[in-house]
C-alpha cells in the first residue's frame, strides 16, 4: 500500500520534510517510536491519534520545540534538526499551537512583530498592522486590528494565530488540532481555508486532529497513531472509511464504555438566576440519576459557572443549593460535608498540591485536626482506582491520568451526592479517559448526579442525559436526548 | 535654596516652594521605579531594590567625592547598580532562587554593606566630605510662569537629566522593537520563546537595565540633591518605587504621576514639620507612607505581568 | 537518629551520607560568606583571623558572651517562628519590625501605669505584646486580604509608619514626665527575672518552648497541614480546606503576635522602657534568621542562636578594634545569599543533565 500513494502527488520532487525512525524517549515512558513519515507540498496530511498518541511531540520536534532522542529529519532530502523554533521558521516551517502562542495583552500588529524575531527589527507598528490586514484580506478573514487580542473570541484568537504563522510564508504548516475550541461552523470555515493554503497556495499542511470528521473533510491523506507507533502509514484517506480509522486510533484494549438510560429522581442542585463574572442569570436543575451535560466553547462562561460553585469566584447574584445547602459562600469543608464532589478544569492549580505526598493529597479537605487521627486508608484508596504511584510519592510526579484518578479516589465519597466533573478527561489517555468516563456514568447510574463542563461536544454526546450550551455568559437549554449537533452548534455560535 | 515659612501656606510662594523640591525629590523614586517596571514587565521581581538603591547611592557618591564630577557620579551609581541587578538576575533567572528571598537578602546586604563601606571610608575623617553641588539650570521667561514656572523650569541640572532620562525610555518601551520582546517575556514567555526569543536573557537584561536605573535613582537622591551620604539614606524610597509600579499599573506615565505625588508629599512633609501645628510632627513623616498605602489599596485588582515571579523554564514533556 | 541496632548495620551509614550530602552545601557556603567577610576585614585594615576570633571567643566563650547571645536571640527566636510559619505558606510579612513596636508599646501602654503582682503583670505583658503586633500585622494583612495590596508592601511599609508612632508616643502621651528624654516609663514588675544559672531572663524560656511547639502544629496539624499547602498551592487550600482571606490574614497576624511579644519580652528583659530614635532592626534580622533556618523551628532556633553570637561578637570587636557592627550584618546577609545560591548550584546538580535544559 506505500507504493500506491507514491504517484499521487509528487512528481519527482523530494518531500519537504521526511521523518526516519523517529523516536522520543521522557524518562521511562516512550512518546515516539520509530515513527516513519513523509509531509509534501500541495497536500493536507491528517495525523490523527487520541490523547498521549505522540502526535503533538512528532510535531514539536519538527517545529524545533524538542529534540528527538533518535532517528532524523530530514528537510528537502538534507538532514535537518532545529534547535529552536526560530531555525525552524528560517527554514519555513511554522507551527501553530494548540494553546495560543498569542501574547493576550498585545495588538495584533505587535504580535506579528513578536513572531518576526530579528528578521525585521525596522518594521514600525503601523506597517506590520497593515500587512496583517493584506494577509487576512487574501484569506477572507475579518480581523480587529486595534486593541489586547486577549479580549477577542477564541475563534477570532485561532484566526490570528493562523494568520500570524502564515506572516512568515512558510512551506510547511503544522496545525495542532486548530478546531478544539472551534464551533462547528468555524472549524468548517477554518477547514476550508486550510485546503486552500494547500491546494492553491502549494504549502504542504499538517492537521493534527484526533476528529474523525475534520480528517474527512479536509484532509487528503491520513497517518494514524497510537500509543507513539504509527499504527496505519500514510495513505489517502479514501481508502478508509470513518470506522476503520476509528479502530485504528481507538485499538482494542480500550474498553468501550456503556451508558444506562436511567429514570431521573429527585432534584439535587438547583441554581436559580447565578451571576458570576460574565455568567449572567444561569438557572439549571440537575436530578439524580443523571448527567447534565454543560457544552460550549472554552471562555463563553463554564469557568466562571465551575469557580462559582466551588468557592473560588465570588458570585455576584443568585444561589446553587445543594440538598437545602446554598454553596454559595459556604465554607469549602462545609460544602464538602454537604456531598459536592469536585474535579477541576485544571487539577494541578485547584485540587491537587503538587509537592505534598499523593497520601496527604488524599486527606486535603478532608483533615482532622490531628492529622496523626486521619481515617484515610491511601494505599487502599489508591489501589481501588489504579492510581500508579506509591502513597509517599509527591503528587507533581504523577501523569495526568493517574492526577486525575487520585483527586477522583478522594472525591467520591460515601455521601457524595454531586460530582462537578469540569474537563474530565482533558490530558489523559483513551485507557485512563474511558475508565473515568465509565465512573461518572455508573455514579449517575446509582442515584448520583454528575454536572459534566466539557469543551468537547462529542465526549457529551455520548454520555450526557440533558445538555445545556453555554454562550457568551447565558444558559441555554435543557434539551434532551437524542441531542441535534446542528441545533447545538448554532447555540453555540451564538445564533440560539 | 532656603525658604522662609510662616504658619500661614496657602500662599502661592508656599505650593511653588513645595511643587519645585517635590519634582526634585520625585524624580530618584520615579528613576527607580520606572527601572523595576522594565524588570517587572519581563517577569521578574526584585524586592532587591531598596539595596540596590542605596548601593547606587553610595557609590554614586563615593564617585562623585574621588573625581570631583557630578556626571560620573551617577554614572557609577547606574554601574554599580546593574551590577547588583546582574548578580541578582544570575541568582534568579540562571539558578532560579526564589525571587522574594534572594529580593530580601539583596536589600539587606545593601543596607548594611553601604554603612559599613560609608563607615570605613568616610567616617574617621574630621568633616564630611559633599559630592559637588548641581548647577540649577534655570530657564528664562518660562520660569516666570506663575506656580509651575519654578518647580518645571529652574531645577538643577540633575532634575532635568533624571526627567529627561525617564521620559526617554518611557518612549522608548513604546516604540521600540525591545518593548515588545519585554512584554512578551513577561506576559508569555511560552510565546516568547515559541517566537525565538531568548526569554532569560532578555529577564537578565532587563532585571540589569532596572537595577541600574535603580542604583542612579539612588545617585540622583544623593549626588543631585543632598549631597552626603548616611547610613540607611534611601529611607524605604526603593519601597516606594516599589508600590508605585503597582499604583502606575506598570506604565510609564502612572508611574511618573505616582512619583510626582509621593515627591510633593515628601515635601510637605518636610515643611509641616517646621510648622507648629496641634496635628504632631510624626504623624507627617508618616504620611507618605500611609498615602502610598491608600493609594495602594485602592488601585488594586489590577494584575501585573502573568508570568511576575515565576521562572521560564521550557516545558519538554508530551503534552 | 536511627539507633545503630545490629539488625541493620547499613542504615545509619546510608543516612550519613544523605546529611552529609545535604550539609555540605551549606556548610561551604557559610565558609564562602565568612570569607568574603574576611576580606573586607582585611580591606579595613584588620585581621580576619583574630577577628573572628574575637567574635567567637566573646560570644560564645565567655560567660558575658553566652548571656548576651542568648539573650539576643530571644527575641530573634520569637520573631523568626512566626515569620517561619509564614513564609512556609508563601505569605511574605517583613514589617515585623513594626509589629515589635506596636507590642511593646502597648505593653507599656498598660504595665506602665497599672500596677500588678509580677507572674500576673508578665503574662499581661505577653497578651498585650501579642495583641499590639496582631493589631499592627492586621493593618498589613486586611490591606493584603480586602483590598489585594502586596504583602511585602503592606506589611514594609507599615514599619515606616510604626517607628514615627513610636517616636511620638514617647515624646508626648507616654513619655515619663520625670525625664528630660523622649522616653517611656519603667515596666515596673513585669519586668522579666534573670535565670540564675545564665544570667538570662526568662524569656528564652519561652522562647525555646515555642521551638518544639510550632514544630508539631506545622508538622502533624490541620493548622500546619494548610500551612504547608497554601505556600504550594493555595488555590487548591481555598477550593477545599479554608477560606482564601482567612488563612493569609490569620498567618499575618500570627506572625505579628509573635513579632509583639518580642517586643514585650524585649521591653521586659533587656530594655525596661521604651525610647524613641532608630529602630532595633531585630524585626529584619529575623527574616534572614527564619530563610536561613529554612522556614523549619530547629533550623530557625540554631540560625538565631549563631547570627546572634555573631552580632555580640562584632560589638565586642568593635570595641576592640573598631570595626563597625554594619560589617557583622553584612556578613548575615552574604551567608544568606551565599546559603541560597549554594544550596540552588547543588540541586542544579543533582538534577544533573538529565532535564537540565533550561532555556538559552
Amino acid at each position: 500500500m506505500s507504493t500506491a500513494h507514491a504517484s499521487v502527488s509528487s512528481e519527482g520532487e523530494a518531500p519537504a520534510i521526511e521523518i526516519v525512525g523517529v523516536s522520543r524517549v521522557f524518562g521511562d515512558v516512550v512518546a515516539l517510536d520509530n515513527i516513519d513519515l513523509e509531509i509534501r507540498r500541495g497536500e493536507v496530511l491528517a495525523v490523527l491519534g487520541e490523547n498521549g498518541a505522540g502526535k503533538t511531540t512528532l510535531m514539536r520536534i519538527i517545529g524545533g520545540l524538542d529534540t528527538p532522542t533518535s532517528g532524523s529529519v530530514l528537510r528537502h532530502g538534507e538532514p535537518f534538526h532545529p534547535k529552536s523554533p526560530a531555525e525552524a521558521v528560517t527554514a519555513g516551517i511554522a507551527l501553530v499551537h494548540q494553546h495560543f502562542a498569542l501574547v493576550p495583552t498585545m495588538t495584533p500588529a505587535e504580535i506579528i512583530l513578536l513572531f518576526r524575531a530579528k528578521r525585521d527589527r525596522r518594521c514600525t507598528r503601523k506597517q506590520a498592522a497593515s500587512q496583517l490586514q493584506a494577509l487576512a484580506d487574501d484569506l477572507g478573514f475579518s480581523i480587529e486590528l486595534d486593541g489586547p487580542v486577549g479580549e477577542r473570541s477564541v475563534g477570532e484568537q485561532q484566526r490570528l494565530e493562523l494568520l500570524r504563522a502564515l506572516d512568515a510564508d512558510p512551506e510547511v504548516l503544522l496545525l495542532d488540532e486548530p478546531t478544539a475550541v472551534l464551533t462547528d461552523e468555524e472549524a468548517t470555515a477554518l477547514l476550508d481555508v486550510v485546503k486552500k493554503l494547500a491546494h492553491e497556495q502549494n504549502r504542504a499542511v499538517v492537521l493534527i486532529t484526533h476528529r474523525l470528521r475534520e480528517v474527512v473533510a479536509a484532509a487528503d491523506r491520513v497517518v494514524v497513531l497510537r500509543a507513539g507507533v504509527v499504527v496505519s502509514p500514510a495513505s489517502p484517506v479514501g481508502n478508509h472509511t470513518p470506522e476503520s480509522l476509528a479502530a485504528e486510533m481507538v485499538g482494542s484494549e480500550v474498553p468501550a464504555i456503556a451508558r444506562q438510560e436511567t429514570e431521573p429522581g429527585a432534584e439535587v442542585l438547583t441554581i436559580t438566576d447565578l451571576y458570576a463574572g460574565q455568567l449572567k442569570s444561569a438557572t439549571l436543575h440537575v436530578y439524580e440519576n443523571e448527567i447534565l451535560g454543560v457544552a460550549g466553547v472554552d471562555g463563553n462562561g463554564q469557568v466562571e459557572l465551575e469557580l462559582a460553585l466551588a468557592g473560588l469566584l465570588k458570585a455576584d447574584f443568585g444561589s446553587a443549593t445543594l440538598g437545602g445547602t446554598n454553596l454559595v459562600g459556604l465554607h469549602p469543608r462545609a460544602r464538602i460535608a454537604a456531598g459536592f464532589a469536585y474535579l477541576p478544569s485544571d487539577r494541578y492549580a485547584r485540587a491537587l498540591v503538587g509537592p505534598m505526598r499523593c497520601d496527604e493529597n488524599l486527606l486535603i479537605g478532608r483533615t482532622p485536626w490531628r492529622l496523626d487521627r486521619a481515617v484515610v486508608d491511601a494505599p487502599k484508596v489508591m489501589a481501588e482506582w489504579a492510581v500508579k504511584g506509591a502513597p509517599h510519592h509527591t503528587a507533581k510526579s504523577l501523569s495526568g491520568g493517574n492526577a486525575q484518578k487520585l483527586v477522583a479516589a478522594r472525591e467520591f465519597e460515601e455521601n457524595t451526592k454531586l460530582v462537578l466533573a469540569c474537563q474530565p478527561t482533558r490530558g489523559l489517555d483513551p485507557g485512563a479517559a474511558n475508565q473515568l468516563k465509565q465512573r461518572l456514568i455508573d455514579f449517575a447510574g446509582q442515584g448520583g448526579a454528575v454536572v459534566w463542563v466539557s469543551a468537547d461536544l462529542d465526549e457529551l454526546l455520548e454520555t450526557a442525559d440533558r445538555l445545556v450550551v453555554v454562550s457568551d455568559g447565558r444558559v441555554f437549554g435543557p434539551l434532551a436526548r437524542p441531542f441535534d449537533r446542528a441545533q447545538i452548534g448554532l447555540i453555540m455560535a451564538g445564533g440560539v | 535654596m532656603i525658604y522662609a515659612f510662616q504658619a500661614d501656606f496657602v500662599t502661592v510662594t508656599f505650593w511653588t516652594a513645595v511643587l519645585a523640591s517635590g519634582i526634585r525629590l520625585s524624580i530618584p523614586v520615579a528613576t527607580a521605579a520606572i527601572g523595576e517596571m522594565i524588570t517587572e514587565r519581563a517577569g521578574v521581581l526584585n524586592l532587591g531594590l531598596e539595596g540596590t538603591m542605596i548601593c547606587g547611592a553610595f557609590a554614586g557618591f563615593a564617585t562623585a567625592v574621588e573625581t570631583g564630577s557630578l556626571w560620573m557620579g551617577l554614572i557609577g551609581g547606574f554601574v554599580a547598580g546593574a551590577l547588583v541587578g546582574l548578580g541578582f538576575a544570575v541568582l534568579v533567572v540562571g539558578l532560579r532562587v526564589d525571587q522574594v528571598v534572594a529580593g530580601l537578602s539583596v536589600t539587606l546586604l545593601g543596607l548594611a554593606i553601604t554603612s559599613f563601606l560609608n563607615t570605613e571610608v568616610y567616617g574617621s575623617l574630621p568633616i564630611k566630605p559633599r559630592s559637588p553641588d548641581p548647577a540649577v539650570w534655570s530657564i528664562p521667561v518660562l520660569r516666570d510662569i506663575p506656580l509651575i514656572g519654578e518647580p518645571l523650569f529652574e531645577q538643577n541640572q540633575v532634575a532635568y537629566v533624571g526627567a529627561a532620562l525617564v521620559l526617554g525610555i518611557a518612549l522608548w518601551l513604546r516604540r521600540s522593537y525591545f518593548g515588545i520582546v519585554l512584554d512578551a517575556a513577561g506576559e508569555a514567555p511560552e510565546s516568547a520563546d515559541a517566537a525565538g526569543h531568548p526569554v532569560n536573557r532578555v529577564r537578565i537584561v532587563a532585571t540589569t537595565i532596572g537595577a541600574g536605573l535603580a542604583g542612579l535613582g539612588g545617585a540622583f537622591l544623593v549626588v543631585g540633591q543632598l549631597g552626603f551620604f548616611n547610613s540607611n539614606i534611601t529611607a524605604g524610597r526603593g519601597w516606594v518605587a516599589l508600590a508605585l509600579v503597582i499604583f502606575g499599573r506598570w506604565k510609564p506615565g502612572l508611574i511618573v504621576v505616582g512619583a510626582i505625588f509621593f515627591g510633593t508629599l515628601d515635601a510637605l512633609q518636610f515643611r509641616f514639620q517646621g510648622l507648629d501645628s496641634a496635628i504632631p510632627f510624626e504623624f507627617f513623616i508618616a504620611l507618605p507612607y500611609i498615602v502610598t498605602l491608600v493609594a495602594l489599596a485602592m488601585a488594586s485588582k489590577v494584575h501585573g505581568p502573568s508570568a511576575l515571579g515565576t521562572p521560564f523554564v521550557r516545558s519538554t514533556e508530551a503534552n | 537518629m536511627t539507633s545503630t541496632s545490629a539488625a541493620t548495620p547499613t542504615t545509619p551509614t546510608v543516612e550519613w551520607t544523605k546529611v552529609l550530602r545535604n550539609a555540605a552545601p551549606t556548610a561551604l557556603s557559610i565558609l564562602a560568606a565568612l570569607a568574603i567577610g574576611g576580606a573586607l576585614i582585611a580591606w579595613a585594615g584588620e585581621n580576619p583571623i583574630s577577628v573572628y576570633r574575637t567574635v567567637i571567643t566573646e560570644s560564645l566563650f565567655k560567660r558575658t558572651g553566652w548571656r548576651d547571645t542568648l539573650s539576643r536571640a530571644t527575641p530573634l527566636l520569637l520573631i523568626s517562628l512566626g515569620l517561619a510559619i509564614g513564609f512556609r505558606a508563601g505569605v511574605w510579612n517583613i514589617g515585623a519590625e513594626g509589629q515589635l513596636i506596636a507590642g511593646a508599646v502597648a505593653a507599656i501602654a498598660v504595665l506602665g501605669y497599672v500596677d500588678l503582682p509580677a507572674p500576673l503583670a508578665i503574662l499581661v505583658g505577653i497578651i498585650l505584646g501579642a495583641i499590639g503586633g496582631m493589631f499592627w500585622a492586621a493593618l498589613a494583612g486586611i490591606l493584603h486580604t480586602r483590598f489585594g495590596v502586596n504583602d511585602v508592601i503592606a506589611t514594609l511599609l507599615l514599619v515606616f509608619t510604626a517607628v514615627p508612632l513610636l517616636n511620638w508616643v514617647v515624646r508626648v502621651p507616654l513619655k515619663d514626665p520625670a525625664s528630660v528624654l523622649p522616653q517611656s516609663r519603667v515596666i515596673g514588675s513585669a519586668e522579666l527575672p534573670d535565670l540564675p544559672w545564665i544570667d538570662t531572663h526568662i524569656g528564652i524560656i519561652l522562647a525555646v518552648a515555642c521551638v518544639p511547639a510550632i514544630a508539631w502544629l506545622l508538622k502533624k496539624t490541620r493548622f500546619g497541614f494548610i500551612v504547608r499547602a497554601h505556600g504550594a498551592n493555595r488555590t487548591t487550600v481555598y477550593a477545599n480546606e479554608s477560606r482564601g482571606d482567612v488563612v493569609a490574614l490569620g498567618i499575618l497576624v500570627i506572625g505579628g503576635a509573635f513579632a509583639g511579644v518580642a517586643g514585650y519580652v524585649m521591653l521586659a528583659g533587656e530594655q525596661i522602657r521604651v525610647a524613641g530614635g532608630t529602630s532595633t532592626g531585630f524585626g529584619f534580622t529575623a527574616i534572614i534568621v527564619a530563610i536561613l533556618g529554612r522556614n523549619k523551628p530547629v533550623g530557625v532556633f540554631f540560625s538565631a542562636i549563631g547570627l546572634s553570637a555573631l552580632l555580640v561578637g562584632a560589638e565586642a570587636a568593635q570595641r576592640r578594634t573598631g570595626l563597625p557592627v554594619t560589617l557583622m550584618q553584612s556578613v548575615q546577609a552574604l551567608i544568606v545569599i551565599c546559603v541560597i545560591t549554594g544550596n540552588a548550584l547543588a540541586e542544579r546538580a543533582a538534577r544533573g543533565r538529565l532535564k537540565g535544559m533550561g532555556s538559552r
